[in-house]
C-alpha cells in the first residue's frame, strides 16, 4: 500500500490540505456500496494553546484532530458513524458500519441526525480565515504570558488565564440517490485570550477576554490589563442588601444575559410549527390553537424595546463569513418585534410555500446607541456596574426566568459615581423582562464567545462559530436575590 | 465497537493512500473486537518509547507518553472509533504537550519535540520550580494490565441484541397502565428516549520513570426516561439505578428494572396525588434524599477539592474553591457536622472513575477528604501532592500523589479530576421515609441539584420539594429552593441514613481549558438539615 502523503497534517500548523481532504471524500465515495444518499465529513483541527496560573505558565500544548463523519440513507434507513483515523482499513470500517446501520433501522428513527439530507444546489464555501492567527507561533504566545503575569505580579496579585490560536477545515460532500454530488470547504480560525486576577487572599477578581477569527482583532496586553485593572478596582467588596437594583451591564454581560435565548433549543426563537405544547414551554410562542392544531407564535409580535435589534447577516465581516443552506440574513428580533424563527425545509414548503430554510447559528449583532458607559454612569443615581454573569441556567422556560451569578467585578454606582466594589449577588432575571427596561444603549462592541466544537460531528462551522457583537446596557430594576460568598 | 479487525499498528503506522483501494473487501464491520492483548503489543509501546527517546535526549527531566484507542456508541447514536497519541514532557520546570491521531514512531518523535518546543518557549523567562512528588518504583506498579471487571461486553454483543432489551422495557413501560384493575385509578407511561450509552477505551501509559501500563476501561449508563400521565397530571421521570459506572453490559442487565420501574411509577403516583402549595419562604428542618446528596456532595466536596483548584489554577476555567488556603486549612477547615465523613477512592466496584492506575501511572489510594466534619485532605496528582509537603510532614504522611489524574483521552493533557466519593453512613438504619418520619414541621427534596458559585460555597439546591408536617409529606411545591453555604450546610447535619439507604450515582464535572469532561460515582445516603433558607425560585427579588 502507498503511504499517503500526510505533509499537511504533520507540518507546522496541522490540518488536512484540501488535496487530501478530496482524496479521502473521492475514496469514500468510490467505495459506497448501495444506491442512496451520502454525505461524507472531513474535519481538522489544529490548535496551539497556552495555559498559565499563579503567574507562570503551566501548560503549552499543540494538538491535531481528525474526524471522518459518514451518514447514509438508504432505504428509507439512516445510518451514521464517526472515525479519526484515515487508513483505507478505517474509512471502510467506518463506510460499512454506517450503511449496515441504515439498512438495520429502516424503522427505528434517530434522534441525532437530521431529518433530510440538505439540499443539492448552491452552497456558497465558507472561509473566515485569518493567516495572522494561524501563523502565531509558541515563543510569541510565551512573550504575551510573560507580559500578562509581570503586570500582576508587579501589584502582587496572581494571574491566570488562557490564549489559543486554532484552526479548522472541513470538507463536506453530499451524494444523493441519483448521484448528483455537491461538495463544500470550509475554512476558519480563532483566536481567543481570557485572563483572571485575583488578590493572594482571594480578596477580589478582575477578568477580561476576547475571541475573534482573526488575531489581528485581540489586543491582548489590553486584555492582560484590564483583568488587572479590574481586580485592583474590586479590592475589598463590601456587603449591600440584594434587591433590585439600575444596572449597567458591560457587553459581555449582556452577552451572558441574551445568549441563552438563542443557544438552547428550547429556548431559541425556535421551529416554527413545532409540536403541541411547546407553546408551554418556549417564550416566543403564545398558545397552542386547537383549530389549527398548531402552536402560534409571536412573530410580528413586539416582545421587548423597540429600540432592540438582533440580527445575523452571514455576509458581515465582523462576525465571519459564513455559508450553507439556512444561513442567509435573519433579522430574530427587529426594533422590538419577532421576525425571525427557525425553521426546516418542510415546514417552509408546507406552510411558507417557499423552499428554503432558516437554521440556527451562534454568531449575532446587537443594535445598539451612542451612550458610553461613562455616561451612563453619570446618569445613575443608584445602581450596579456589571462585569460578567455566570452559570447562568433557565428555571423557567416559559418566561425564560435564570438564575446565576454575578463576578468579576461588580461597583456600586453611587450620585454619577462607582463609589465602591460589592460582593457578588445571584441574580434572577429574565432577558426577556430586562430587554423590556432598557433605558439606555452603548456602542456594541464583541465579547469573549469562543465556539465550542459540538460532542456531534461538526455538520457545518457556522453551527460552531460564533462572534458575538452587542452594547452595554443601562437596564432599569435588574433583580439580585442573595449575596454570594464566592469572589 | 471496532468497526473492522485489523491491528493497531498497521492501523497506526502506515497511513495508506486513498487512492489505492485494498485488494481484500472487509468482512469488516461486525461488531467483532480485536484481542484484548492488542494495547499490549510491544510494538505500540514502541511508539511511545520514540516519543520518550527524543524527549529524553531533548532535555525533558520527566516525559510520559499516552496512546488510547477510544470506542463509544450509544443505542440510536452515532458509532464512533478514535486513536490518539500524545506526549508530555517537562523542561526546567514548564510543561509541554503534543498530541494527535497518528500513531506511529515518526510521530511520536515529531510530538515529543513540539512538546519539547512549548514547555522551551518558558523557560528563558521566569523560573518555575515544579517538583513530582515519588513514584514508588517496584515491578509491580510501574507495569501491568488491568481492565474494568466485566461479564457482559456491550461491544461484543450484537446491536440487536442490546436494541431488544431497551425496546422490550420500552413496550413493558407502555403495557403497564394497561391492567389495571377495576376501581383503580388509571395511569399511563410513555417511554421516552430509552438507551444505553457505552465505552470501551484502551490505554497505554508509558513514562521515563519506567512505567509500562495497559488498561481496558469500561463505561455503561443505562437511561430510561419515561412520562407518567395520571390523574389528569404528568410528570417526567427516570431510573437513577443505572447512571454512569464502570462496568459491562451487565449492570443494566443484572438489575431488576421492570420492579424499579413499577416502585418508581408507584411512588411517583403517590408524589403526584399530594395537593399543591405554593413556597412558604422561611427557615425549615430539611430532608434531602440520597440522590439529592450524592449530587451536593459531587460539586461542594469532590470539585471543592481538586488541589489545583484550590491553588487557583483552574481560576480562569472551572472555577477556584473556598479552600482559599490548603496548607492551612487542612485538619482546621470545619466542613460538616461531626457525623460529616467522606473518603475518597477510585478502586470501588462499579465506580465511575475506578482504574488501576492514573494517568500518571499512580496506583490511586484510598484517602478521607472530610474526617468527622474537618476538612482532612485533598485530592491531588504528583506535582499537586508536592505542594502540600508540609502539611504532610506535620501530619508524618508519605508525599505522594492520590492517583487523581485523569485525561478523556490522549488528545488532552491529564488534570485533577475528582475520584469516587462515600459519604460515611450512619450506623443507624434510618431511610429517606423513616427521617421524614422525625420530621415535625419542615422540608424535603427528592432528585435534586445545585448551582453552585465558581467557589463552590455559595448554592442554590433545588429539586421535587414537599411540605413535612408530623413526619409526612403532605403537599408538593412549586418553585421550593434552598440557598446554602457549603460549609453551613454540611454543618447542618443532624442525621444520616443508614448503608441501605444509600445510593451510588454516576456524575460529570468539568474543568480545564480546552474544557474537558470525567466521571466519577458519588454514594451517599439521605441526610436531615437542621435548618435552612427556603425560597422561592420563580419569584424574582
Amino acid at each position: 500500500m502507498k503511504q499517503m502523503n500526510l505533509e499537511s497534517l504533520t507540518s507546522d500548523h496541522g490540518m488536512m490540505s484540501r488535496e487530501d481532504t478530496e482524496r479521502i471524500l473521492s475514496h469514500l465515495q468510490e467505495i459506497r456500496n448501495h444506491k442512496g444518499s451520502y454525505r461524507f465529513n472531513v474535519s481538522s483541527t489544529w490548535s496551539s494553546d497556552m495555559r498559565w496560573a499563579r503567574n507562570r505558565a503551566s501548560m503549552t500544548s499543540d494538538r491535531r484532530k481528525v474526524m471522518v463523519v459518514v451518514f447514509c440513507e438508504i432505504a428509507g434507513g439512516r445510518g451514521s458513524a464517526v472515525t479519526n483515523q484515515i487508513d483505507n482499513t478505517s474509512l471502510e470500517g467506518v463506510l460499512r458500519m454506517a450503511e449496515r446501520t441504515s439498512l438495520k433501522v429502516a424503522d427505528q428513527r434517530s434522534t441525532d441526525i437530521p431529518l433530510e439530507l440538505p439540499p443539492m444546489g448552491k452552497m456558497p464555501n465558507a472561509t473566515t480565515w485569518s493567516d495572522r492567527t494561524i501563523n502565531r507561533t509558541v515563543e510569541e504566545s510565551a512573550k504575551i504570558v510573560q507580559y500578562a503575569t509581570s503586570l500582576a505580579e508587579e501589584k502582587q496579585l496572581l494571574s491566570a488565564g488562557y490564549i489559543e490560536s486554532h484552526g479548522m477545515t472541513v470538507a463536506s460532500r453530499f451524494i444523493d440517490v441519483h448521484d448528483r454530488m455537491h461538495q463544500l470547504y470550509s475554512a476558519m480560525t480563532q483566536a481567543q485570550c481570557s485572563a483572571t486576577v485575583r488578590h493572594p487572599m482571594g480578596t477580589a477578581s478582575g477578568w477580561a477576554g476576547l475571541a475573534r477569527y482573526d488575531l489581528g482583532k485581540v489586543d491582548e496586553a489590553a486584555i492582560a490589563a484590564r483583568a488587572v485593572e479590574k481586580c485592583v478596582s474590586s479590592l475589598d467588596p463590601v456587603r449591600i442588601e440584594p434587591g433590585r437594583y439600575t444596572v449597567i451591564l458591560e457587553p459581555q454581560a449582556v452577552a451572558d444575559l441574551i445568549l441563552p435565548m438563542f443557544e438552547s433549543g428550547d429556548s431559541h426563537p425556535a421551529r416554527r410549527g413545532s409540536a403541541e405544547n411547546s407553546s408551554m414551554q418556549n417564550p416566543f410562542f403564545m398558545s397552542f390553537d386547537r383549530s389549527v392544531m398548531r402552536d402560534i407564535s409571536k412573530i410580528g409580535i413586539k416582545i421587548v424595546d423597540e429600540r432592540i435589534t438582533i440580527s445575523h447577516d452571514p455576509n458581515d465581516p465582523e462576525l465571519g463569513i459564513l455559508g450553507g443552506p439556512g444561513t442567509g440574513p435573519v433579522t430574530w428580533i427587529d426594533k422590538g418585534v419577532l421576525t425571525g424563527m427557525t425553521y426546516d425545509k418542510g415546514y417552509a414548503i408546507k406552510e411558507l410555500n417557499e423552499d428554503g430554510q432558516v437554521e440556527r447559528r451562534m454568531s449575532l449583532r446587537m443594535e445598539g446607541g451612542d451612550t458610553s458607559i461613562d455616561e451612563m454612569i453619570a446618569g445613575t443615581q443608584r445602581g450596579l456596574l456589571v462585569s460578567r454573569l455566570s452559570k447562568l441556567r433557565v428555571v423557567d422556560r416559559r418566561s425564560l426566568l435564570m438564575t446565576g451569578v454575578t463576578r468579576d467585578g461588580l461597583w456600586l454606582i453611587e450620585k454619577g459615581k462607582i463609589s465602591k466594589s460589592v460582593r457578588n449577588f445571584r441574580i434572577s432575571e429574565s432577558p426577556l423582562f430586562a430587554l423590556n427596561n432598557v433605558d439606555q444603549l452603548g456602542v456594541p462592541a464583541p465579547v469573549y464567545k469562543p465556539f465550542t466544537i459540538p460532542e456531534a460531528a461538526p455538520l457545518f462551522i457556522q453551527f460552531a462559530l460564533s462572534q458575538v457583537i452587542v452594547p452595554p446596557l443601562k437596564v432599569n430594576d435588574f433583580s439580585f436575590t442573595s449575596t454570594i460568598d464566592a469572589i | 465497537m471496532s468497526f473492522s479487525r485489523r491491528t493497531f499498528v498497521q492501523a497506526g503506522a502506515t497511513l495508506a493512500a486513498c487512492t489505492a483501494i485494498p485488494g481484500q473487501v472487509m468482512a469488516s464491520a461486525n461488531r467483532r473486537q480485536d484481542a484484548a492483548s492488542e494495547i499490549q503489543d510491544p510494538a505500540i509501546k514502541a511508539i511511545a518509547d520514540a516519543g520518550l527517546d527524543v524527549a529524553r535526549s531533548s532535555g525533558a527531566t520527566y516525559a510520559d507518553a499516552r496512546l488510547d484507542h477510544l470506542y463509544e456508541f450509544q443505542t440510536r447514536g452515532t458509532p464512533s472509533e478514535s486513536m490518539s497519541l500524545g506526549i508530555r514532557v517537562l523542561v526546567d520546570g514548564y510543561w509541554g504537550f503534543a498530541s494527535s491521531p497518528i500513531w506511529s514512531k515518526d510521530e511520536a518523535a515529531r510530538l515529543a519535540a513540539a512538546a519539547i518546543r512549548n514547555a522551551r518557549a518558558n523557560t528563558s523567562g521566569k523560573a518555575r520550580y515544579t517538583e513530582l512528588a515519588p513514584v514508588a518504583t517496584n515491578e509491580q506498579q510501574l507495569t501491568g494490565h488491568w481492565s474494568t471487571p466485566i461479564i457482559d461486553d456491550p461491544f461484543e454483543m450484537s446491536e440487536e441484541e442490546i436494541a431488544d432489551y431497551f425496546g422490550a422495557v420500552s413496550i413493558y413501560m407502555m403495557n403497564l397502565g394497561n391492567n389495571i384493575p377495576p376501581g383503580a385509578e388509571p395511569f399511563a407511561l410513555e417511554p421516552n428516549g430509552l438507551g444505553g450509552k457505552f465505552l470501551k477505551q484502551d490505554k497505554l501509559f508509558v513514562s521515563t520513570i519506567g512505567h509500562h501500563i495497559t488498561q481496558r476501561i469500561y463505561q455503561t449508563t443505562g437511561d430510561f426516561p419515561f412520562k407518567l400521565k395520571y390523574k389528569g397530571m404528568q410528570a417526567m421521570v427516570s431510573l437513577d439505578t443505572t447512571t454512569t459506572a464502570g462496568a459491562g453490559f451487565e449492570y443494566i442487565r443484572g438489575q431488576p428494572i421492570r420492579e424499579q420501574i413499577r416502585q418508581l411509577v408507584e411512588e411517583t403516583k403517590e408524589d403526584m396525588s399530594l395537593p399543591h402549595v405554593p413556597v412558604d419562604v422561611g427557615r425549615y428542618e430539611t430532608v434531602l434524599d440520597a440522590n439529592t446528596v450524592t449530587s451536593l456532595l459531587s460539586e461542594t466536596i469532590g470539585v471543592a477539592t481538586e488541589l489545583d483548584r484550590a491553588l487557583g489554577y483552574e481560576a480562569n476555567a472551572g472555577g477556584t474553591s473556598y479552600v482559599v488556603d490548603p496548607l492551612e486549612m487542612i485538619g482546621t477547615l470545619k466542613i460538616g457536622s461531626p457525623e460529616f465523613t467522606v473518603t475518597a477512592n477510585r478502586s470501588e466496584a462499579l465506580g465511575a472513575a475506578t482504574v488501576k492506575w492514573d494517568d500518571e501511572g499512580i496506583t490511586p489510594k484510598n484517602f478521607t477528604l472530610v474526617k468527622d466534619g474537618v476538612l482532612n485532605d485533598m485530592q491531588t496528582d504528583r506535582e499537586g501532592a508536592t505542594v502540600l509537603k508540609d502539611v504532610y510532614s506535620r501530619q508524618q504522611k508519605t508525599v505522594q500523589s492520590y492517583g487523581c489524574s485523569f485525561a478523556p483521552d490522549s488528545g488532552f493533557e491529564p488534570l485533577t479530576h475528582s475520584a469516587n466519593l462515600h459519604l460515611k453512613p450512619s450506623s443507624a438504619s434510618d431511610s429517606f421515609d423513616s427521617l421524614v418520619g422525625k420530621v415535625e414541621k419542615g422540608i424535603a427534596f427528592k432528585r435534586g441539584g445545585a448551582d453552585m458559585d465558581h467557589q463552590q460555597i455559595s448554592g442554590l439546591l433545588y429539586g421535587q420539594a414537599f411540605e413535612v408536617k408530623n413526619g409526612t409529606r403532605i403537599a408538593r411545591i412549586g418553585g421550593a429552593a434552598i440557598i446554602f453555604r457549603t460549609p453551613e450546610l454540611w454543618s447542618s447535619v443532624t442525621s444520616i441514613g443508614g448503608e441501605a439507604s444509600a445510593k451510588r450515582i454516576g456524575l460529570r464535572t468539568s474543568k480545564g481549558q480546552p474544557e474537558r469532561g470525567a466521571f466519577h460515582s458519588v454514594t451517599g445516603a439521605p441526610v436531615v438539615l437542621k435548618e435552612t433558607t427556603v425560597i422561592d425560585i420563580l419569584r424574582k427579588a
